[in-house]
């Protein structure tokens, strides 16, 4: 189930490109702009969308996946920061306004005083310092307190007052402003906390009308496989022009549906009012939104975050090295690595698999991060007579019946997996070996069950070569534990006590520095250098971001989709006209 | 009877032992544990991932995470469902009743359909209408129920008719009066009984006739007729008595896939049931989970096999068991 939830999740978070920058306008055309305009939108009406997947958890805290967080985060728990969902620029939230002393270590935040919970009690510093004191309580599993542990230490939140709060970190951090957490209320859980049984709270068992945030909606009614009712928050605190609080719709309605089929039969009845679209259904739902009495359009966001690429194993301390020490050889050689790249047929895997709605990719950070993407690395366009130029280079030959031959005279030869259910992955690595057996190479291709995968990728340290992927997210420090050497994720040669390569000395040392830097140009430049030595190095060899589409329906207006916030981030600001 | 009944209760007890060492063993056997999706996430450290383990008691030694299991759940604590971090049986009380009201309602469809025809096959032997049946008890035993819930589904979409084809409630449930509510889950209940319903008739239905027949041709029909009984006494007097002990035994066994039998339609008709639950239990090692869902079919098939037993003996005064 993993494999198809990752998949699922691909859909959803997923998908699209550039090439409709057109199409993206004319849906703009239409919608108002409430920051501009002063002419309000209509109040009332059940917005009605989908879910894959039940939510596991009603703890922000607890919650370990999207399903449950989709839920939740920015509609029901609000952070001091967001993140705008169609920019990616931080804007204010339940703090107004934020700054730091020169060395970025000390953040005064001065909180909003007109926040109420929703069940209309005051909010305070004092929540903020609770959350964080229960992000950093050992006997909570979070994966909030990683992102908060700055060189091992935790940061000190203090309230000044009931509206300002100070954060003094052990050193100069600059992912924390986007990685503020869900805050909670003290009012409803510090008892629990105190009690020790703070892990029980709010599971998918408790009462709706004790899941209290200070976002637009609370949860009204929750029914396991079937759907969540979202309501309005009366004591929302942001307005419209006219004093009336957000959100426009009276209900939100999220359907929860088994599978991607599903969705898009309920979306093409009309029944929802938007879904993320499969990007191989993009072509024939286009035409269909063309006739009459279907009220709807297709809006191609652009690439996504995630990502899907190639690793071979230059782990020295694979046990299978015994019997066939020279593929460590292979997969550490830079030739052969580049070969494969240039052997990539993205194009063709842009076509076949994802209907024409992907974009290649070249570097760790998708096109879609419009802070950190650095567009000048280096690139591996499909060139089969390049790459045989690159292997013979690395000292690899070809006999007679022209099969690849290793520098110490043994047949390239190697397994190739993926794993099983994600369809695209399936597709990608038939196509990418059958190019590679054109370069004379012999690749047995598999498809495993998740879990395997996974454990020989993080555990057993036995695979050959396997196409995989991570979602990304805006800040690259995200991938600290992908990129490090010391990491458990740096999927090519983990947890290693020194860095192997000086590459990858110098990639753990732009890390370094690119958490401390505070300014995003002097950031930038840490990461900017990180992507080019990952893309001259390859590692990691990058295939194709899946473009992601959604479709939404005639009657929701004021939408502002992007490949990052989806069409659902600013929903309190989406209203409905028939 | 009663001191048989009892002996076979008890002997459920070392049975369901077994089973829950070996399922729990078997789980085991597959790679990987619930973890490993965490520890692909860029976001999740080692440490949380560490921590986790300790919490759900997975770093300790098979044996003892067993006899813990079977310690708690000899108190009925089933544990906790590690993806749901909430107790299993709260997860499974969310669905049981879902899929018990679309069991049931397809066994009772299944079985009140098939009876009738299976005895007017046999008794038509040959005839047109013996043929048809016959025909439509193999579509229905060949067409796997995904396909033929998708089939209805699309038929229902082409005809424009406007009857809910997913899920179990409308989405103004909440709000819609007790009769309404009542309406509204029938309605939805259409396709996945329909489906499940007919996968049980073409069997049933065959068995019944094959049984039938086997009677009609036995001397004490010829006995019964010559004697003189109308024919329909002949038949549901004489021979359905005689015909129907295979079936009790069937009966029986679908008990058991009361709350398993289902997992197929239910993920395609998006029926909020136990059976794709189990399976995202059994695929991302729940444990926990996946082992009440195991114990409780395991308990269900047992006594399904009890009851159909002392069915047995109550129909046919020939079975007796003390």
């Amino acid at each position: 189930m993993n494999d198809l939830v990752e998949s699922k999740f691909k859909m959803i978070s997923g998908v699209i490109l550039l090439f409709a920058l057109s199409f993206l306008f004319t849906a703009c055309g239409k919608e108002q702009q409430p920051g501009g305009s002063r002419s309000a939108g209509k109040f009332g009406g059940n917005l009605v969308s989908t879910e894959l997947g039940d939510p596991k958890t009603f703890n922000p805290i607890l919650a370990q996946e999207s399903s449950s967080s989709n839920i939740f985060d920015d509609y029901i728990f609000q952070s001091l920061i967001r993140v705008n969902g169609k920019t990616t620029k931080l804007e204010s939230c339940l703090a107004k306004s934020w700054e730091s002393n020169q060395a970025g270590t000390v953040w005064t935040f001065k909180l909003r005083e007109d926040v109420k919970w929703s069940d209309g009690e005051e909010f305070s510093a004092e929540d903020i310092v609770f959350t964080y004191n229960l992000i950093y309580d050992p006997d909570i599993p979070t994966s909030s307190r990683d992102v908060l542990t700055i060189g091992g230490e935790k940061i000190k939140v203090e309230a000044v007052d009931k509206y300002t709060v100070k954060m003094t970190l052990p050193q100069s951090f600059a992912p924390i402003l986007r990685q503020q957490p869900s805050i909670l209320p003290k009012h409803k859980l510090y008892q629990s906390w105190k009690n020790g049984n703070f892990k029980e709270q709010w599971g998918v068992n408790t009462d709706p009308k004790e899941i209290v945030g200070t976002g637009p909606f609370k949860i009204i009614e929750y029914k396991s496989g079937e759907r969540i009712v979202l309501g309005r928050n009366l004591y929302y605190w942001d307005q419209t022009a006219q004093g009336k609080s957000y959100p426009y719709v009276k209900r939100w309605i999220r359907e929860i549906v088994d599978s991607t089929e599903t969705q898009l039969l309920k979306f093409e009845q009309q029944k929802v009012d938007f879904a993320g679209i499969a990007n191989k259904d993009y072509r024939r739902l286009k035409k269909k939104s063309k006739q009459p009495n279907n009220k709807y359009q297709l809006v191609n966001a652009g690439p996504t975050f995630s990502s899907n690429f190639i690793v071979f194993n230059m782990n020295p301390r694979n046990p299978k090295l015994k019997e066939t020490p020279w593929k460590l050889d292979w997969f550490r050689n830079l030739n052969f690595r580049r070969a494969v790249a240039q052997a990539v047929d993205r194009d063709t895997i842009i076509e076949q698999v994802f209907a024409g709605l992907a974009t290649p990719q070249w570097g760790p950070v998708s096109k879609a991060n419009k802070t950190f993407f650095n567009s000048e690395v280096r690139k591996y366009p499909y060139d089969l007579e390049q790459a045989r130029q690159e292997l013979k280079k690395g000292g690899f030959t070809w006999n007679q019946a022209g099969k690849l031959i290793g520098p110490q005279g043994h047949r390239v030869e190697f397994n190739f997996v993926t794993n099983a259910g994600n369809k695209e992955r399936e597709a990608m690595i038939n196509i990418i070996a059958n190019d590679l057996s054109k370069l004379g190479m012999k690749v047995h291709t598999t498809a495993m069950e998740f879990n395997k995968m996974v454990q020989q990728l993080t555990a057993q340290w036995n695979y050959d070569a396997i196409l995989i992927g991570f979602t990304g997210s805006i800040e690259p420090n995200v991938g600290a534990n992908v990129w490090k050497s010391s990491g458990s994720l740096h999927a090519w040669n983990p947890r290693q006590k020194k860095p192997a390569t000086e590459w990858e000395a110098k990639i753990d040392q732009l890390f370094k520095e690119g958490v401390q830097a505070t300014s995003v140009e002097e950031r930038k430049k840490y990461y900017d250098q990180w992507q080019e030595i990952v893309a001259n190095k390859v590692p990691f060899i990058y295939t194709v971001v899946p473009n992601s589409i959604y479709g939404i329906r005639d009657r929701v207006k004021n939408t502002k989709i992007s490949a990052y916030g989806g069409v659902s981030w600013n929903a309190e600001k989406l209203y409905l006209e028939e | 009877m009663f001191s048989y009944i009892i002996r076979r209760l008890l002997q459920i007890i070392p049975i369901l032992l077994a089973i829950s060492l070996i399922g729990f063993f078997v789980m085991q056997l597959a790679p990987g544990d619930y973890l490993d999706t965490l520890k692909m996430n860029p976001n999740i450290s080692d440490e949380l991932v560490q921590k986790l383990k300790e919490d759900y008691g997975l770093d300790q030694p098979l044996w003892k995470q067993y006899l813990n299991w079977l310690w708690r759940a000899l108190h009925f604590d089933f544990g906790q469902s590690f993806k749901w971090n909430v107790p299993v049986s709260h997860v499974i009380g969310t669905r049981l009743l879902n899929t018990l009201i679309l069991s049931l309602t397809a066994l009772i469809i299944g079985w009140m359909i098939a009876i009738p025809i299976g005895i007017y096959s046999a008794t038509h032997k040959y005839q047109l209408s013996d043929n048809l049946a016959a025909v439509f008890a193999f579509m229905g035993l060949s067409i796997p129920n995904f396909f033929f819930a998708l089939l209805l589904q699309f038929m229902l979409i082409k005809s424009g008719v406007d009857w809910p084809i997913n899920g179990m409630t409308s989405m103004d449930y909440k709000w819609l009066s007790w009769s309404g509510k009542i309406i509204d889950i029938a309605k939805h209940l259409v396709i996945p009984a329909v489906v499940l319903g007919t996968a049980y008739i073409a069997g049933i239905m065959r068995q019944m006739r094959g049984q039938m027949l086997d009677v009609l041709e036995e001397d004490y029909i010829t006995t019964a007729r010559s004697k003189g009984l109308s024919e329909s006494k002949v038949v549901y007097k004489h021979a359905f008595k005689n015909a129907v002990n295979p079936l009790i035994t069937i009966f029986g066994f679908s008990i058991s896939s009361l709350l398993s039998g289902a997992a197929i339609t239910e993920i395609v008709t998006g029926w909020p049931g136990l059976g794709k639950m189990m399976l995202e239990a059994v695929m991302s090692r729940d444990l926990y989970l996946a082992q009440a869902g195991l114990m409780m079919s395991s308990f269900l098939l047992l006594i399904g096999n009890l009851i159909a037993d002392i069915l047995l003996a109550v129909v046919d005064p020939r079975i007796r068991y003390d």
